[in-house]
């Protein structure tokens, strides 16, 4: 009885140490964080209501789920992923909801100033692809720049070098490889989010450089950020047929980006901008017709102040906000592109996030959406009961959200 | 040909601008870079010169060579100190220091010189270490 006490209380204790899952705040309590293994389990999601003012209807949906898994081999090397469900559901034969890893990476730790990342993972490419978490940003939507222009949350599989210079404090770069766009995805009105691959099967053949330089100084953040990628990754032959330029950089995306943050005393404040060139859309566009603009563009500004944030020491946020964005993403065609003003769009935001805790948030915001006319010569065959056009509209939304 | 000349134009004057922000912004703080002190551990207890806060800033960096990241060694208003590890709670990544916070250029996390939080996505204060002033030293324990 005693033996196999033992024995059990041994194997209990080995396996404890071996396979050992814990949060992020089991860890901090057990005194691990400097442990040469840890597996660490985390993860943030969100759910929002929003009603369309203009046609009285509603909907409900769970945006997303990502549960992040992360282990810490020794002091040098970690393995980062994040599995993300959209919609709450995938089932066979229906439309919607996706299974998607979201990051996959590993993590090499070349000094405590420079780190390696190599697998499927996040450039730095404006604000909310890299910071996505629900509960860090304004709105119970992403911005809709960072949604359309800058496809949040664009991931692709490379290697990229993240480090900051000890000496000038505050300064922080990354460079990075990854592979390129796909030309024949992309479309008047979803600009280059189809093209990418988000590590499904990529083409390798083309690739990506980016690259990007963000300083804090005092309570402000300033980035700079840029992507040039080839967007034909096919053999010359096939290239050659579709008159595309294939190769590393052929047929090539160029996207440059500027931000600059605010946090202090209780406010916020948020300005961006981001264009993007396709130099080769008129090939593009007699390759695919798929009317793929030469230029896009975006803007939008934001500003919050946190109520709260006169009461000492607390954690809780009630934060009241207003955002303007700005977009087109038919700003120039190509001479062979058919132009959409539907496309050219503008958003005023306005609303509330309640943080009652770290982690958590409540949000509540109202959108108003204007853009120009549809083109009716992109409407080959009108839907009959199909619902009138209005060029401004207006959404309530409710929202809530975790991250840990 | 026409709308890429502009594009290029348009691109290269906003970056051109933003550069020279940028620039001018890291010149002015590089002008008071943050001290860094290097040292070893011994008996879990590291010795940092008062005289490194010679410096107008309230902070030094102290590169440890067990550690895997720097410690701010941080000289409050009452003339006392105190340690943090600057490493984010959120992720593990490495920190910087500017102005009166912490900050983690990988996912946003800011922290104040106390260690709190300031901006989410972390929700744990940063890792603590006591440090006492001995003389012409301070001494910083590790566990």
């Amino acid at each position: 009885m005693r033996f196999s006490y033992w024995i059990f209380s041994l194997t209990f204790f080995t396996c404890g140490l071996s396979a050992q899952v814990l949060t992020r705040e089991d860890s901090l309590q057990a005194g691990l964080y400097r442990s040469d293994r840890m597996t660490v389990l985390s993860g943030y999601g969100e759910a929002k209501v929003s009603y369309d003012t203009r046609f009285k209807t509603g909907e409900a949906n769970l945006t997303r789920n990502v549960i992040f898994l992360g282990h810490k081999f020794n002091s040098k090397i970690s393995l980062f992923s994040e599995l993300e469900i959209e919609d709450a559901k995938v089932a066979g034969g229906e439309v919607g909801g996706e299974i998607a890893m979201e990051q996959l990476f590993l993590k090499f730790n070349i000094s405590r100033d420079i780190y390696l990342a190599a697998g499927l993972f996040i450039p730095r490419i404006g604000i909310i692809n890299e910071n996505h978490l629900p509960t860090t940003f304004n709105g119970v939507d992403r911005p809709f720049v960072e949604t359309f222009i800058i496809p949040s949350t664009w991931r692709e599989i490379g290697v990229g070098i993240y480090g900051q210079t000890p000496r000038l404090q505050g300064f922080n770069y990354s460079l990075g490889v990854y592979n390129g766009l796909n030309s024949a995805e992309f479309g008047k009105g979803t600009g280059i989010r189809e093209g990418r691959f988000e590590g499904r099967n990529a083409t390798a053949s083309n690739i990506a450089i980016t690259g990007a330089a963000l300083y804090y100084l005092k309570s402000f953040r300033f980035q700079v950020s840029g992507y040039f990628g080839g967007s034909a990754g096919l053999s010359a032959r096939e290239a050659d047929s579709l008159r595309l330029d294939s190769g590393p950089f052929g047929t090539p995306v160029i996207l440059g980006e500027a931000s600059a943050q605010y946090i202090g005393k209780g406010f916020t404040g948020r300005i961006l901008g981001t264009i993007v060139s396709i130099p080769d859309a008129d090939k593009i566009n007699l390759a695919y017709a798929n009317n793929t603009p030469s230029m896009m563009w975006g803007a939008y500004a934001e500003v919050g102040f946190n109520l709260l944030s006169l009461r000492a020491n607390s954690e809780k946020k009630f934060i009241v906000f207003s955002r303007y964005e700005m977009l087109d993403l038919n700003a120039s065609m190509p001479e062979n592109g058919i132009k959409d003003e539907f496309t050219a769009q503008q958003y005023i935001v306005a609303g509330i996030l309640f943080q009652p805790v770290r982690g958590v948030a409540v949000k509540a915001d109202y959108v108003q959406r204007m853009t120009g006319t549809p083109n009716p010569a992109l409407q080959i065959n009108p839907f009959i009961n199909g619902q009138q056009f209005y060029a401004s509209r207006g959404f309530v939304n409710l929202g809530i959200a975790y991250s840990f | 040909m026409n709308s890429r000349r502009n594009f290029l134009k348009k691109t290269c004057g906003f970056c051109v601008a933003l550069g020279g922000i940028g620039f001018a912004s890291s010149l002015l703080e590089s002008c008071s870079s943050v001290p860094m002190i290097k040292a070893s551990a011994a008996n879990n207890k590291v010795s940092v010169p008062v005289n490194a806060f010679a410096t107008d800033k309230p902070y030094v960096l102290v590169r440890v060579n067990s550690l895997e990241n720097d410690i701010l060694l941080v000289r409050n208003a009452d003339g006392t100190f105190n340690g943090l590890y600057m490493k984010c709670t959120h992720q593990d990544q490495p920190l910087s220091v500017s102005g009166n916070g912490l900050h983690c250029s990988a996912h946003g996390s800011s922290f104040d010189l106390e260690g709190n939080v300031t901006q989410s996505p972390a929700t744990l204060p940063l890792k603590k270490y006591k440090a006492t002033q001995n003389g012409e030293s301070i001494i910083i324990q590790l566990n």
